[in-house]
């Protein structure tokens, strides 16, 4: 969905600089930190490497004066620099976490697609609109699981399972509710549809009643 | 390994006056398999309950069938069908239940005709144990919160150790925690039992239990297919479809 991701885009440096402020690290074990915390793929990967080059443009982290733990480093990989927030970086993330969240606009391709078809090819409209239908399913299960993971995660403090929970329950919510949309789109287009060819066959065969 | 439960183009529509009807099921398709769980999300008044009516045996199709472990459900005598109800087919539904008894003679006493009277009530206890509802036990109906009862309605549901678990609209009026903890139970009954749980879903907020999501509206079951590839970018742009239709 490309409102999701140009939403994720405009946070993740702030996310990134959070799990810095939380611990220093590399941009690595970073892309690993972003999925457990923020459940099924809302990031792709190295999307921390390119937060953490925004993020040392504007001075927000530096490259921190200590070695990557033993534990972490990939066998035979080369070593791995570990940032660290700098005191600006603190001050910026506590503004960013205080200031109210905005509303994000629902701009995006389906409803596009939607405002600008026409209506002689309702058929093929009916057919994406249950793809995508289909596709909403599949996101909600794979939310779903993750939200099952959550529960499950032994090592996690009550606080972080929680955070976890509300998190992925937004995104299972989200799915949800676009499932519903779109089977309300399709009932009324399939309605439309079969009245377009119950009007189509009547007058073909038989005169106006009455 | 064969489905549980396998509906094949089951049709069901109401009549309604002498000219019209209401489809509320078209060319339904599904298969439940022993150990997973399988949610069906729909809006209020598109087919829930009928579909769960229907895969109980409660309700005769129009058309197609409706096949449980093997058997088509229409074929059998309605005895047997009836009593299939009773053990092997568990519905789960919120309601008050008619005779105003504490909750574990409630939920022992469907079990009363086929146990004896101790062998009935240590069920009773187990399945409540199950649930984790043990304390609600002496409790009335009347003195239980929305997720205990959900909790015992669950328990008088895998009482009985059905095959096929049928679950309608249970956690609507859940929390987000109380729900979770409710897809839990459900996943755990599946997975650890081999049940095939079939949960009906809609109002508000997600069911977060299942293996599998299909989606009911106006009467069209949509299901992804067991094994589904990773598509979510299956949309093209409708001119390059008209270029494509005219070429």
């Amino acid at each position: 969905m490309a409102s999701t991701v140009q939403q994720s885009e405009m946070s993740a440096g702030e996310i990134v600089l959070g799990l810095l402020i939380e611990q220093p690290d590399t941009c690595y074990h970073l892309d690993k930190r972003i999925a457990e915390r923020l459940g099924s793929a809302q990031f792709s990967r190295g999307a921390a490497s390119r937060a953490v080059e925004r993020l040392l443009e504007r001075r927000f982290v530096r490259p921190a004066d200590v070695e990557e733990p033993a534990a972490l480093r990939v066998v035979g990989g080369r070593k791995k620099t570990v940032y660290e927030a700098t005191p600006s970086g603190v001050d910026h993330f506590e503004r960013w976490l205080r200031a109210s969240t905005q509303t994000p606009p629902v701009r995006e391709e389906l409803h596009a697609k939607i405002a600008l078809w026409g209506p002689t090819e309702l058929p093929r409209l009916i057919e994406i609109v249950r793809e995508a239908e289909l596709a909403c399913t599949l996101q909600l299960r794979d939310a779903n699981r993750g939200m099952r993971a959550d529960r499950q995660a032994g090592d996690a403090s009550e606080w972080e399972r929680t955070m976890q929970l509300i998190v992925s329950a937004g995104e299972a919510t989200w799915w949800d509710a676009r499932i519903k949309w779109l089977q309300d789109v399709r009932m009324y287009l399939e309605r439309e549809h079969s009245r377009q060819q119950v009007e189509a066959g009547s007058r073909r065969t038989r005169a106006p009643a009455r | 390994m064969d489905p549980v439960l396998s509906l094949r183009e089951v049709s069901l529509s109401f009549p309604r006056g002498r000219r019209h009807v209401v489809r509320v099921l078209a060319d339904v398709s599904l298969e439940v398999y022993a150990g997973e769980s399988v949610t069906v999300l729909a809006q209020r008044a598109q087919g829930k309950t009928s579909l769960l009516r229907v895969v109980a045996g409660m309700e005769r199709p129009d058309r197609g069938s409706v096949v449980f472990a093997g058997e088509d459900l229409w074929r059998l005598s309605d005895r047997r069908r009836s009593r299939l109800l009773g053990s092997e087919i568990g519905v789960v539904e919120l309601a008050a239940p008619q005779l105003d008894v504490p909750v574990l003679t409630g939920v022992a006493l469907p079990l009363l005709d086929r146990h004896g009277r101790r062998d009935a009530y240590a069920r009773a206890k187990r399945a409540l144990a199950h649930v984790g509802a043990s304390e609600c036990a002496r409790q009335h109906w009347g003195a239980l919160a929305d997720s205990e009862r959900a909790l015992v309605a669950l328990a008088h549901g895998i009482a009985r150790e059905p095959r096929l678990l049928l679950v309608d609209d249970l956690a609507t009026t859940l929390g987000i925690e109380e729900r979770a903890d409710i897809a839990e139970l459900l996943g755990a009954l599946a997975v650890e039992r081999g049940i095939a749980v079939l949960v009906c879903a809609g109002g508000s907020g997600p069911e977060p239990s299942s293996d599998r999501v299909a989606s009911l509206g106006g009467g069209r079951l949509l299901v992804a297919p067991p094994a589904p590839a990773e598509a979510t970018n299956v949309l093209d742009f409708p001119g390059e479809h008209r270029r494509r239709a005219s070429s």
